[in-house]
């Protein structure tokens, strides 16, 4: 097998299953000795069930037999991050506490690619409890850079976008906190997607902040990530913040030409001193490029910018400090064996089964929440929240798409921050007020810095109009012909 | 110096639906450990809640009816603390934005005698909420066990203001909590099964002085009279303690049914820092002017309306009213019966009261007789109350006898078509078999004989074989006439009407 | 965009610097925060050296956190949730519970279908 078919497309893939050109269990076979040759250079897979993809590749193998395969996604191996549930698979958050966890059932967005035959293939390397932008939290391994191996891949979603840099599996799945899709997705040089809050169903994505989070694709092209993102969105009543919408078919109404005439604000704020100089320059030369297409190019100002970092880290501790307090080693967690009470048992087994930055946050989001705090923190964070919005409601009623950095740097040197936690809530500045606005935001590779690891160009767009984001870099990423550069490895 | 006591109530209640509160699993109570369950109740990682609309209808429906004020929008909050029968270590509840605000209880004091109507009056609430209930611990020498059938039970907690002195307030408020919700079928209340428990703040004050005393809190009362000998022996505590000079210390205290006390429980620092804050998994609800007319529409009458009603317009005594008004498998059989013979409603009233229920309670009780079911408890008078025991509906709906047919045997006993004596048997064959009274009557022949010319020929056989009675009579000794009347209903068997019998027998002795 | 414009990353950066100058006198410091009341009511334990890390960390953080209570919220309405949406909820239908096994088929301890924990001493 050649190695070309690692970094082939969806659709390309899809196309030779149908060809009967390879079976969905040679393509299975290919990814996962694939996978046995690079990760243990890459460190994306916290585990694969192999004989489960292969078993789930042999369904697909039979529906083309019989004529009946299900669409593009049929066969196709697709990576989870190790954060969302699947039917006696692991889930482990990267979390000591929940290391002999299986999922005893299967989230929506994955039942939904279930019905599309998708082929599940490994859990993927995270920050523990997605909580951090390096994955280096996470309590079992790092996971490093295709591009620099000495570098972090970003976070939290770092395994799913490694691995797919990599060529280790097709697409993938990530979750998206406050940039945990975008951000790993610009430093390891792939599209990654955090659609609109409510367009694909959290059941089954284990919370970190409830009102920030959603799951998103990671794919090597933009036509692959609106693939993905059609098989996992949609309405589900077991998730009410799920909104109805229509969902078009994303990926077969891509427009090359959809930035003609189009209005791109790009807010000051977000190119301002401390984004790295090549950076600044790369995404400049996008949006030049985007200009060059026939888009108007407008400065707009989102003046609550600055307040994103507290406002973020206020609201997501908060309700992560809740959502975490049933990790407790009383039914299915790790359970501390030197306890002498049934309270010891929480003390001692929260305190050996989280790690250092997921205690750090539930201790912040407990205090910002206890009595006597909450007014000047957690109500005033919701209320700036309110600010935040409606900054990008008002930018959204002139231009059509933003467009900024998704980074201020490439990907930083393994170690390199660790044990500055500021320093690494910096990562994600660009990427957060997206989350706290509700917006779909997307990043695609625009370039190459000096030292060889790729940038990306973040774009954020209106409520539920994925189609017209995704269109927009489409065009661009047409135009620039950043996709189809891999890592060697 | 004289003391009184302020009490106030916290009352859960179990909704009656067919779902829990945020997940759509079932709840049912003593069903083997842990096999009413699913991934949210567990809160395994990546579940989520969504709301029970009948349980917010079920709860705006009681708010409506005790008058309180349903907000326009309302919010669940998560209550944060760590406790093994919470799976998520917050319990999903409504902080700042309850479903009812304000509102009230009308309650009955006990009267004089229990054939009179006691005193009237209306305990304020506080709010309503709608929240859900947790897994249970069984304790063992060594371990607990813990079972998560109950968790997410739709559970409204009814806060009352500190608006009750008395333990026998707080039992006729309870008794009315009870009548009102278990009418509406919001709820059984039994308390045998947990459906129905209290917290109760307990403080006392010298006669007199407006501001509150310290505050003593008993938690999860489960029976009747745990409430009422824990909040006596609270006062009493109390009371001792300021007469003595001992300081009270806002405290939650345990009540030891066992040994008849409160205890302390040494309080805990954090464990009132329930960080509340609004759940972002569920969204607000707005309560539509629509939604609640459509509620209010379908409002049943409340248990004391319905009683003076009863006393009003059916002339009911009192004793057979308060027990009709509360059972809404009662009053509804009741009134069915008075729509069909609207004469005579203190005599379907009876039957239904005396007759009916004995007849029904002898059967089920026959029925079941190993498996023990919630039969409800003593209380202080030795009294079976209504506590722990479920309506009749169930009963009266499966009874053979359907309130037109009971409303039929009273008809006919009142047209003179059977004796009270020959309806009793016929009581028994209705319940039996669900045949009309008219048809026993016709297949057994026990109509009344009506027939004058059988009866004159009865009568005049009767006097002329005791003359000595007819003369009796005619000399002015009224009683002296009964002596034929045996005769005549021997000779008919039983069958001539009682009063014809009479009559006819005068006018002949009349005539000479 | 060649003025100097107020950004993200300035402000953000002084304050990091700032940390680090203040990390290594903090420890003395008695901080904002109460570590073992927090603590506590998260149910982690904590060891001194983690106590210590913490506060300083977490101080440094919250001081940070003050720039909000420079922004007028006077009349703005909190967001709980992305968007405001209302009347999300369910018919009260019944659907088939877990089986027994998956419910425990992580459980550390168990006897007789339930969980086993350490003996609850009543602390309502």
């Amino acid at each position: 097998m050649s190695e070309e078919l690692y970094f082939k497309g969806v659709s390309e893939l899809s196309q030779m299953l149908d060809r009967r050109e390879i079976s969905a269990v040679e393509l299975a076979q290919a990814f996962i000795d694939r996978k046995n040759a690079v990760d243990p250079k890459v460190g994306a897979f916290l585990s694969a069930d192999e004989s489960d993809t292969l078993d789930r590749a042999t369904q697909t193998d039979k529906r083309i037999a019989a004529g009946e395969k299900l669409g593009m996604l049929d066969g196709i191996p697709v990576g989870l991050k190790d954060v969302l549930a699947v039917r006696g698979q692991k889930l482990t958050c990267a979390s000591k506490m929940l290391e002999n966890y299986v999922s005893p059932y299967t989230g929506t967005a994955m039942k939904n690619l279930e019905s599309r035959g998708a082929v599940f293939f490994g859990r993927l390397n995270m920050d523990e409890y997605a909580m951090g932008s390096s994955c280096e939290n996470s309590a079992f391994q790092k996971t490093r850079n295709p591009w620099n191996l000495e570098c972090i891949p970003g976070g939290s979603s770092g395994g799913s976008a490694a691995a797919v840099a990599a060529g280790e599996c097709v697409c993938s799945l990530g979750s998206d906190t406050g940039g945990s899709i975008r951000q790993p997705a610009s430093l390891c040089g792939i599209v990654g997607m955090k659609p609109t809050y409510g367009l694909v169903s959290r059941y089954g994505l284990a919370a970190f902040a409830s009102s920030l989070d959603q799951i998103g694709p990671f794919a090597r092209s933009v036509k692959d990530a609106a693939i993905l993102l059609n098989g996992v969105a949609g309405y589900d009543r077991l998730d009410s913040t799920s909104v109805k919408c229509d969902i078009p078919d994303y990926a077969a109404n891509l427009s090359a030409d959809s930035l003609k005439g189009k209005k791109i604000g790009v807010p000051k704020e977000y190119f301002g001193e401390g984004i790295d100089s090549e950076v600044r320059a790369l995404v400049e030369k996008a949006i030049a490029n985007c200009k060059e297409q026939g888009a108007e190019v407008v400065e707009i100002s989102l003046p609550h910018t600055d307040l994103a970092i507290p406002v973020y880290y206020i609201i997501a501790t908060a309700e992560a400090s809740s959502n975490l307090a049933r990790y407790d080693g009383i039914r299915y967690t790790h359970r501390s064996k030197s306890a002498k009470d049934v309270v010891d048992l929480y003390f001692k087994s929260r305190a050996e089964g989280f790690g250092e930055e997921v205690k750090r946050r539930i201790i912040l989001g407990s205090y910002v929440l206890s009595s006597g705090y909450y007014d000047a923190y957690y109500l005033r964070a919701q209320k700036v929240r309110t600010l935040i919005r409606r900054d990008f409601e008002k930018a959204f009623e002139s231009v059509d798409v933003i467009m900024t950095p998704t980074s201020p740097t490439t990907a930083f040197k393994i170690g390199e921050k660790t044990s500055d936690p500021l320093a690494m809530y910096l990562s994600d500045i660009c990427t957060i007020n997206v989350n706290l606005a509700g917006l779909p935001g997307l990043s695609l590779p625009c370039g190459f810095a000096s030292n060889g690891l790729p940038v990306g160009l973040q774009m954020i767009g209106k409520a539920f109009d994925e189609q017209n984001l995704l269109s927009y870099a489409y065009a661009y990423e047409q135009s620039a012909g950043w996709s189809g550069r891999n890592p060697s490895l | 110096m004289e003391y009184e006591a302020v009490i106030g109530l916290e009352v859960h209640v179990q909704l009656k639906t067919d779902s829990k509160m945020f997940t759509s699993v079932a709840h049912k109570f003593a069903e083997p450990p842990n096999t009413l369950t699913d991934p949210v109740v567990w809160a395994l990682p990546g579940v989520l809640p969504v709301l029970n609309f009948e349980a917010i209808r079920k709860t705006i429906e009681l708010g409506l009816m005790f008058g309180c004020k349903i907000p326009e929008i309302t919010k669940w909050d998560r209550k944060n603390y760590f406790y093994p029968d919470s799976p998520k270590n917050y319990q999903l509840s409504q902080y700042d934005q309850p479903l009812c605000e304000g509102g009230g209880v009308e309650i009955e004091l006990p009267g004089t005698n229990r054939a009179e109507m006691g005193a009237h009056r209306v305990v304020k609430l506080t709010r309503i909420h709608l929240e859900e209930d947790v897994g249970k611990l069984t304790h063992f020498a060594t371990d607990s066990l813990v079972d998560y059938n109950r968790a997410g039970t739709p559970l409204m907690e009814i806060v009352s203001e500190p608006d009750m002195h008395s333990s026998e307030e707080v039992f006729a408020y309870m008794t009315s909590l009870k009548n009102t919700i278990s009418f509406a079928g919001i709820s059984d209340c039994d308390m045998e099964k947990g459906q129905m428990r209290a917290d109760v703040n307990v403080s006392v004050r010298p006669v007199g002085e407006t501001k509150l005393g310290v505050k003593v809190e008993m938690k999860n009362l489960n029976s009747i009279s745990n409430v009422r000998n824990c909040i006596d022996y609270e006062i009493r505590r109390q009371i001792e303690c300021l007469k003595k000079g001992i300081p009270l210390v806002q405290e939650t205290r345990r009540w030891d049914a066992q040994l008849g006390v409160t205890q302390s429980m040494r309080g805990k620092e954090d464990a009132h820092d329930y960080r509340y804050f609004p759940d972002p998994d569920l969204m607000p609800v707005k309560i539509s002017g629509e939604l609640l007319e459509s509620i209010k529409a379908g409002l049943c009458e409340m248990p004391f309306d319905r009683q003076r009603r009863y006393m009003k317009d059916y002339d009911l005594p009192y004793s057979v009213t308060s027990v009709m008004s509360i059972d809404r498998g009662l009053s509804e059989y009741f009134e069915e019966a008075v729509k069909t013979y609207s004469k005579n409603p203190k005599a379907i009233a009876n039957y239904l009261i005396n007759d009916l229920l004995r007849e029904l309670g002898a059967a089920a009780s026959a029925e079941a007789s190993e498996s023990k079911s919630g039969d409800g408890f003593e209380d202080l008078e030795g009294e079976m109350t209504v506590f722990g025991h479920s309506s009749h509906k169930e009963r009266l709906e499966s009874c053979r006898i359907t309130p037109a047919n009971l409303a039929g045997l009273v008809k006919i006993i009142d047209d003179g078509v059977i004796t009270k004596q020959m309806a009793k048997e016929v009581f028994v064959e209705m319940f039996a078999t669900g045949k009309t009274a008219e048809a026993i009557v016709e297949e057994k022949g026990l109509k009344q004989n009506s027939d004058t010319g059988e009866l004159e020929k009865f009568a005049l056989e009767a006097m002329a074989a005791n003359r000595k009675a007819v003369d009796q009579f005619k000399a002015g000794n009224d009683k002296a006439i009964n002596a034929l009347i045996g005769p005549i209903m021997k000779a008919s068997k039983g069958k001539a009407n009682p009063a014809m019998v009479l009559d006819t027998l005068k006018k002949l002795i009349a005539q000479g | 965009m060649g003025e100097a414009v107020r950004g993200i990353m300035p402000r953000f950066l002084l304050e990091r610097a700032r940390l680090f100058c203040d990390l290594s006198g903090l420890m003395a410091n008695k901080g904002q925060i109460d570590i073992d009341y927090v603590a506590r009511l998260a149910r982690i334990e904590l060891d001194d050296a983690e106590k210590a890390r913490f506060s300083a960390q977490l101080d440094q953080i919250l001081g940070y956190f003050q720039k909000l209570s420079e922004v007028d919220v006077e009349g703005v309405e909190p967001s709980s949730h992305a968007y405001a949406v209302y009347n999300v909820w369910r018919g009260d239908e019944a659907t088939p519970a877990m089986s027994v096994e998956d419910a425990l088929m992580n459980a550390p301890a168990k006897r007789d279908n339930q969980i086993i924990v350490p003996k609850v001493v009543d602390d309502a």
